[in-house]
């Protein structure tokens, strides 16, 4: 019979606190093992890249997911989720399986690819691509920047070698006490910059394959509240797909009383994987 | 007369081992690490860039 082993225990536990409080504690009986379990797959996914520093460092957080397909899954788009276990602030982490609706693992494996962030992941194709969403979104502040997608393989036994699969744009951003709640960057259909994506785990590449909602050739900054941009640079992060932008690329700020101002970048740029690209600083003048 | 428990309790030997049993099975025995972020400077002026 195949249990949750958390629950089993749980259960010998309770049995022992049962029989060791005599028998006339009639009133216990509710086992906590919905509590456990819900509290262990509730936290929220987030892995930091370690401002102050170049080449910065990636730290697993708490809460932190990743996915995983064995070679010897059956079906080619198996995904098992993992959570950091322990390593949270260190650039090395130990994941527990988590079982997901009775999720089982096969029995054993020569080799598996990964996924990160866990609950960006899709799914599989094979052992060779991982499935991913891109996040459509663009950060304030490089210690903002939430799963940034990263990819790995580890042979049977080896530790994950997670890669970065995307790249970042650095947009610092001045102002004459402008006041903004939205950046909107677009590439006006030349490159997909959010939505889904394959990865192939051996060369690094990614391919766009649809968008999901929105539009796949924008990323958006929608602060909770108005920031207001001085002579110091406010330092904006897009999580963007490895390619080469061209001329025209366009940013749109949403300033506070409604109206917007646009900013179109007059030259190419290319983001590679892995790289923060510092763009010029970026004046905002009403 | 001896008092029953309600249940036949496995001893303290017993529970060690199938909790190492039930944790090794929900473990992952691999660790990971991670890349690396660099940066470069976009080589222009702001004034050249951005319009």
């Amino acid at each position: 019979m195949r249990k949750n082993p958390m629950a089993w225990i749980a259960m010998l536990v309770c049995g022992m606190a049962l029989s060791g409080c005599a028998q006339s504690e009639k009133t216990i009986g509710t086992m906590p093992v919905p509590t456990l379990l819900s509290a262990s797959i509730a936290q929220p996914t987030r892995t930091e890249i370690v401002a102050g520093q170049n080449p910065h460092p990636i730290y697993w957080e708490v809460g932190d997911v990743i996915a995983v397909h064995f070679d010897t899954d059956t079906d080619a788009t198996t995904v098992h989720w993992y959570q950091l276990q322990s390593g949270a602030g260190t650039t090395n982490g130990t994941f527990a399986h988590l079982e997901y609706g009775g999720d089982t693992l096969p029995a054993t494996y020569n080799s598996l690819i990964a996924g990160f962030s866990g609950y960006e992941t899709i799914s599989f194709n094979e052992n060779t691509e991982m499935v991913l969403e891109a996040r459509s979104e663009i950060f304030m502040g490089l210690d903002s920047v939430e799963e940034f997608p990263m990819h790995g393989t580890a042979a049977a036994g080896a530790p994950i070698a997670f890669r970065c699969s995307f790249g970042i744009a650095h947009i610092p951003v001045t102002g004459n006490n402008v006041s903004i709640t939205q950046i909107t960057m677009d590439t006006h259909e030349e490159v997909p910059v959010a939505g889904i994506f394959n990865v192939n785990v051996a060369t690094d590449a990614t391919t766009f394959v649809q968008s999901t909602a929105g539009s796949a050739y924008q990323i958006v900054w929608a602060g909770r509240q108005a920031v207001t941009l001085t002579d110091t640079p406010t330092d904006f992060y897009g999580v963007m797909p490895v390619g080469t932008y061209n001329a025209g690329t366009t940013l749109t700020f949403t300033l506070s009383n409604g109206s917007t101002i646009v900013k179109t970048a007059q030259q190419p740029f290319t983001v590679s994987r892995a790289q923060i690209l510092n763009l010029p600083t970026l004046n905002v003048a009403q | 007369m001896e008092k029953k428990l309600p249940y036949e309790m496995p001893s303290v030997e017993q529970i060690a081992v199938m909790t190492e049993r039930g944790l090794a099975a929900t473990l992952d025995p691999t660790g990971s690490t991670t890349d690396t972020v660099s940066e470069v400077d976009y080589n222009g002026s702001s004034s050249d860039f951005w319009n």
